[in-house]
């Protein structure tokens, strides 16, 4: 292999020794190959390395927890069954929320503004909350509920209410008390101090066309079931059969074991809008995640305040705070390339673009073959 | 589901009946490739037990995501990806963990798997005395030598290799172009033949071992 044959004669030199090249470029290949002792060379090189490496056998796969993901599939298929629309596209729809309720800003935009001027508190609210993500509209009346289409649009969060399972509809209990933190100082004094958020341009140049992220690394889950079948904890225990010592590591963590999932739901409800999933128990969180969690789910509730307009901000900019203290608690591996993959999406969408180039450079640089990274490579190529 | 569940369904057919609520073809689709996504995954994590945790997650992940399965993609091509994903990520997890425990056995925690290097904790973990002599002398030295590929470059052999994945399924799998894919191949073949040739993995071992087997 010490001279090797140029890259379209070695790519042919590969498709051949692995049997790919169809009939026709094969005997072309190999009258090739008669005449070429460099590639005769690089071929037995090929051979020789395929010949030993074949020598390793087999690992017997493990069938720990097989009747336990059988549970986990019936159920499954019986909720697919049941709900048998593909849901595709709806990483697009999950956009018109936000988008609808920035068109209806426009409309009402100056009664809340109006508000803002006339009141000095909500006034310096207004500048900080250009910092701290905070929405102005946080302390204003709650009264006004969002339009039709607002609400047609995150609907799929709503109806989770009545058809979520009873781990988020307890976390939605919760949520009461902390909705406060969600959107106050309080939270992101703590884990992001207002200093170190970036001051915001008011206005800056318009983006690029959203891109729509597509398929991430994997499909959305399915669609959560309406009750949580006793059988679905049971298939959980196949994933904490076979948890290794590393697992057990992260099971230790400070977050209790029954909100564990709570640090990843958040983020499959995000993905699937309605469509939110009885999700395992697969990786641990902390507590702080787990508290997110609930003021996530919280700030899906969060009543209207001063106007549909910044209440339907407030959801973009409360999201921001969230994900940001879900990313100030260092998360690992999938959970973190979501949390980025979002900030990249609602730093963008609320026109932070220097956050918005940090976030999706460090999705880039720490997922650099996800699809995720793809949309954020193509967000940070044209600058706006 | 009948008939399709018998062995000439496709994978595709299988998936598809299970996301049309066939929880058989779930069961018979997993056992398809099991061993095969098991084996794929435990090369490139070089650690059986973390293996089966990413074994795990991928089926779990196979299931939640199956009502996203579009029809027109190959099943192979879509579980290997998700396998990988997870691989990707867990490498990346163990990468942090080694890096913080690097000082441990000093500071006075647990010696010994803490400590010990991939290639070590590979070789303990396989081995089978039940497999023969060949398989002491042998299997070591060839998981050290795939261990020793940088990652990029040990999932396409790994796919190619023993998943017998084509290399423009392999560019999907890895997000990358087939170019990229063969050019990492390339450097594969290359950094394998040095390092067997290194350890001594060549003729005389290699006849041993076809002796053995």
């Amino acid at each position: 292999m010490n001279s090797s044959p140029p890259h379209s004669e070695a790519d042919r030199l590969l498709d051949y020794a692995y049997g790919e090249l169809s009939p026709t470029e094969k005997d072309a290949f190999e009258t090739h190959l008669h005449g070429c002792p460099t590639c005769s060379e690089e071929l037995a090189s090929i051979r020789g390395v395929r010949r030993a490496m074949a020598r390793l056998e087999d690992e017997p796969a493990p069938m720990q927890g097989w009747e336990s993901l059988k549970v986990y599939a019936e159920q499954a298929a019986r909720r697919m069954q049941a709900e048998p629309t593909p849901r595709a596209g709806r990483r697009w729809r999950q956009w018109l929320a936000p988008l609808t309720a920035l068109a209806a800003a426009g409309v009402v935009a100056g009664v809340a503004m109006d508000v803002l001027e006339q009141s000095p508190t909500l006034s310096e609210r207004r500048a900080t909350a250009l910092q701290s993500a905070e929405p102005p509209a946080a302390t204003a009346p709650q009264s006004l509920p969002p339009p039709a289409d607002v609400m047609a649009a995150q609907g799929s969060r709503e109806e989770m209410g009545a058809g979520a399972p009873k781990d988020v509809v307890r976390l939605r209990k919760k949520s009461k008390t902390v909705n406060d933190d969600v959107f106050g100082h309080d939270v992101m004094g703590t884990n992001k101090p207002a200093t170190a958020a970036p001051a915001r341009p008011a206005r800056e140049a318009p983006p690029t066309p959203f891109v729509d992220k597509g398929v991430s690394n994997a499909p959305p889950p399915v669609a959560r079931p309406a009750e949580q079948p006793k059988a679905f904890d049971e298939a959980m225990e196949y994933r904490a059969g076979g948890m290794s010592k590393s697992s057990k590591h992260e099971a230790t963590a400070p977050a209790p074991a029954k909100r564990t999932p709570a640090g990843k739901k958040t983020l499959a409800e995000r993905k699937e809008d309605s469509a939110a999933e009885a999700e395992p128990a697969l990786r641990g969180s902390s507590v702080a995640g787990a508290a997110s969690e609930e003021n996530a789910v919280a700030g899906t509730r969060a009543p209207g305040a001063l106007s549909v307009a910044p209440s339907a901000n407030v959801s973009l900019q409360g999201r921001a705070a969230q994900l940001r203290v879900l990313l100030a608690n260092k998360p690992q591996g999938e959970a973190l390339q979501d949390i980025l993959s979002e900030l990249c999406d609602v730093a963008w969408e609320l026109r932070w673009y220097s956050d918005a180039r940090g976030y999706c450079s460090r999705l880039v640089e720490e997922f650099p073959n996800s699809a995720n990274a793809r949309v954020a490579r193509e967000r940070l190529g044209p600058p706006p | 589901m009948g008939g399709l569940l018998e062995q000439d369904a496709s994978d595709e057919e299988l998936m598809l009946a299970f996301r049309a609520g066939d929880a058989r073809a779930f069961d018979a689709l997993a056992r398809r490739h099991h061993a095969a996504i098991f084996n794929f995954i435990v090369r490139f994590v070089g650690q059986r037990e973390r293996a089966q945790d990413v074994l795990q997650d991928t089926w779990l992940k196979v299931i939640r995501s199956a009502s996203e399965y579009a029809a027109k993609a190959k099943f192979r091509t879509w579980v290997f990806t998700i396998a990988r994903n997870l691989c990707v990520d867990a490498a990346r997890k163990e990468k942090f963990r080694h890096a913080e425990s690097l000082d441990a056995p000093r500071r006075g925690h647990e010696e010994g798997a803490a400590g010990a290097v991939l290639g070590e904790t590979i070789a303990d973990s396989t081995f089978d005395p039940e497999r023969g002599a060949h398989n002491v002398t042998l299997r070591p030295l060839l998981l050290q030598a795939l261990q020793s590929l940088p990652e990029e470059q040990r999932e396409v052999f790994l796919l190619r290799e023993y998943s017998g994945i084509p290399f423009k399924e392999i560019a999907v799998v890895t997000g990358v172009s087939e170019n990229t894919v063969k050019s990492r191949m390339r450097y594969a073949l290359e950094a394998l033949r040095r390092r067997l040739a290194e350890l001594g993995v060549d003729g005389d071992l290699l006849d041993e071992g076809r002796a053995a087997g």
